[in-house]
């Protein structure tokens, strides 16, 4: 019943009641001050930014828009150009960056390797065309990351009028250029991504594998860790400033026949939602406490031990059971 | 005031009727509606701006096109509820230990769980990311992570997930001797990566619009995730509440000032810089300017409940009366659960 009664006392929070007291002039409102940790955090919060600005920040980083194209869209042309340009509104990157050039009948006609020169971004086109619609298909990674796609309409009245070399320059003349339409220009466009991390990928995959290897027996020992506390196999943490050893032994005794059934009812590789829910259950077979809620609060009450005599399981359900009663009067 | 106490009445007089279970499941409805929230904007924003197919090129598949999307969605969410569980000791104070204690025992345990999930988040995020670049091909993570600031962002989360799962882990073995300013400290730390994955910052303004990117996560992560701690952890413990809600009161309404103000600013400044559209026309003419738009309405609906819980339902809270709170709590959850979805979705939309 003393708790019931501590319970209402210490209600106002005592925090903003301590503050009050260290200042010369306590303010009429002085319980919305914002307590001291919060005022610390909100330092914090500006010099975590700037920090994280200057470590992780490059240069330029924003989406790129494609803001102008050469041959432009829905243009009509009397001949294909020689090579196809596209131009962003910031520089753009070289790795990652493809362009498709589509005819009329479905087939590739790029050629060459893609060349960036600042904002511009293009490929040469193949000798040959015939007359039709054509469309420019561009996908580059823009600063940020993310992709940037799109499409570039255009058609070519005259057939077969593009001059037979490339003009580009970083053009690879001989091996696709007569027979290999698809396979040779994707190929081309292939060897610009790889070129980066081709050596380099075995052993990202490795990383990843072990960090998820580490993950899961880190849940797999929270879980087991967190069951056994629910046992009381192992002492719970102390509350703050208790010491951790005035373990009563009545609490062990309690706690014991609840330590031998969850071992058999559970798997032991028991995902992590359903071990919490698991470790909820067994508690709730001590014969003392009626409900999980109740059983799990006498099992943690019980293992941590703080004050030996008077905080016991069933000490706390009362407190935890006569807390409505002021609500139901008012 | 309102009596409808079902999600907060105490467990004695419920689980007469439904059994543990079904209190189980009812603590965990804020959590639930956050979530399905989350899950069904993220869904619909991801639908309703998918770039249209590109002649000639190979395109990302669907599980790369809708997974990465989720994943981050993922990330954000196990993120937000680290930082509101780290959070949680502080809300509740040190005074009574012997009360707090169960709850923050909770807590830490849940912290701990919620940084391995962002951790791993943060992984398979990096692998879709360079999958989504180079759609036909085995993704090149190494190439990604290496070339882009994004991956070696996401890598920089992990790690800090997982530093923030150590640190949890000594918490959960040494309890609050661990000091808590740690927790969140370095749970907060592995969140400032995160805007650099966006394109939010641009180049006019790129230092201004990265700290108020910051600001804007970091204030959004502190009040979601307080939220979610006090409405799944709290309700039935009517006296901690009655402490922790004034206390999360003012954090939230610092918050809400904070995030709404640095999003509208980076909003704003993405639809102006753009150079192909207008900006006024741009708000319902562009794909993101459309989620501008809603994510706004829904700072706004968020903001009244909001103000709901703080005017009505908080003196009643404070006086340990039978009130509502989870389920106001459980609403506006949801509504937060939304504009996170939208907030991933806008994360990735181009602007023009």
């Amino acid at each position: 019943m003393d708790q019931v009664a501590r319970m209402c006392n210490d209600a106002p929070p005592t925090r903003g009641g301590r503050r009050t007291a260290g200042r010369t002039a306590p303010p009429p409102a002085a319980a919305r001050t914002v307590p001291p940790r919060n005022r610390l955090r909100v330092l914090a919060v500006p010099l975590l930014a700037l920090l994280s600005v200057i470590l992780v920040a490059t240069p330029a980083r924003a989406h790129d828009v494609l803001v102008a194209s050469d041959p432009k869209d829905g243009a009509v042309l009397d001949a294909m150009p020689a090579s196809v340009t596209l131009t962003f509104d910031q520089a753009v990157r070289r790795d990652f960056a493809r362009i498709a050039v589509t005819g009329p009948d479905g087939a590739h006609y790029e050629q060459g390797e893609i060349t960036v020169d600042g904002r511009n971004v293009s490929i040469g086109v193949r000798a040959g065309t015939p007359g039709g619609a054509y469309a420019i298909g561009y996908r580059i990674v823009s600063n940020d990351g993310h992709p940037v796609t799109g499409a570039v309409k255009f058609s070519v009245t005259g057939a077969g009028a593009a001059p037979g070399t490339v003009t580009v320059p970083a053009t690879t003349p001989a091996p696709g250029t007569g027979t290999a339409t698809e396979t040779g220009t994707t190929g081309t466009a292939n060897s610009g991504t790889g070129t980066t991390g081709q050596g380099g990928g075995g052993w990202v995959w490795g990383l990843l594998a072990v960090t998820a290897a580490l993950l899961a027996l880190c849940t797999r020992v929270l879980v087991r860790h967190d069951r056994r506390l629910r046992d009381g196999t192992i002492p719970a943490p102390p509350a703050a400033g208790t010491p951790q050893a005035a373990s009563p032994a009545g609490a062990e005794a309690s706690a014991t026949p609840a330590s031998g059934s969850p071992a058999s009812g559970t798997p032991a590789s028991g995902a992590q939602a359903s071990g919490a829910q698991a470790s909820g259950t067994p508690a709730s077979g001590t014969p003392a406490s009626g409900t999980s809620a109740a059983g799990v609060a006498a099992a943690d009450s019980g293992a941590e031990g703080p004050d030996t005599g008077r905080s016991t399981a069933t000490g706390r359900s009362t407190a935890a059971g006569s807390s409505p009663a002021p609500g139901g009067a008012a | 005031m309102t009596t409808i106490s079902e999600p907060t009445s105490e467990p004695r007089v419920s689980t007469g009727r439904s059994g543990p279970g079904a209190e189980h499941a009812r603590a965990r409805v804020p959590a639930a509606g956050l979530a399905a929230g989350a899950v069904l904007a993220v869904v619909i924003a991801t639908w309703l701006t998918l770039p249209g197919r590109v002649p000639g090129l190979p395109m990302p598949g669907t599980i790369v096109e809708y997974g990465l999307p989720v994943v981050r969605l993922v990330l954000d969410l196990a993120a937000t509820a680290t930082i509101g569980l780290s959070l949680l000791p502080k809300l509740l104070g040190f005074d009574d230990p012997d009360r707090t204690e169960p709850v923050a025992a909770r807590a830490r345990h849940w912290a701990v769980l919620f940084s391995l999930i962002w951790c791993a988040a943060a992984l398979v995020s990096a692998v879709l990311s360079a999958a989504e670049v180079t759609p036909g091909a085995f993704p090149d993570v190494a190439a990604y992570v290496d070339g882009i600031g994004a991956g070696q962002g996401m890598v920089v989360s992990a790690s800090c997930a997982l530093a923030s799962a150590a640190v949890g882990m000594l918490a959960v073995r040494f309890g609050e001797k661990v000091p808590a300013e740690l927790r969140v400290l370095v749970a907060g730390f592995g969140l400032l990566p995160l805007p650099v994955t966006g394109h939010a910052s641009n180049w006019y303004w790129h230092d201004l619009s990265m700290v108020s990117m910051e600001l804007h996560v970091i204030g959004a992560c502190a009040w979601v995730g307080g939220l979610v701690a006090l409405a799944v952890l709290l309700p039935r413990h009517r006296d901690l509440l009655a402490r922790t809600l004034p206390r999360f009161s003012r954090l939230a309404t610092y918050a809400l000032i904070v995030v709404g103000l640095s999003g509208l600013f980076n909003g704003l400044v993405e639809l102006l810089l753009t150079p192909v559209e207008s900006f006024p026309a741009s708000l319902v003419t562009t794909g993101y300017g459309r989620l501008v738009v809603a994510k706004a309405v829904f700072t706004g609906v968020i903001a009244l409940l909001g103000g709901n819980i703080r005017w009505r339902l908080l003196p009643a809270v404070t006086r340990q009366a039978p009130t509502a709170f989870a389920a106001w709590a459980a609403l506006e959850l949801t509504v937060m659960g939304l504009a996170y979805g939208v907030a991933v979705a806008l994360t990735k939309t181009p602007v023009a």
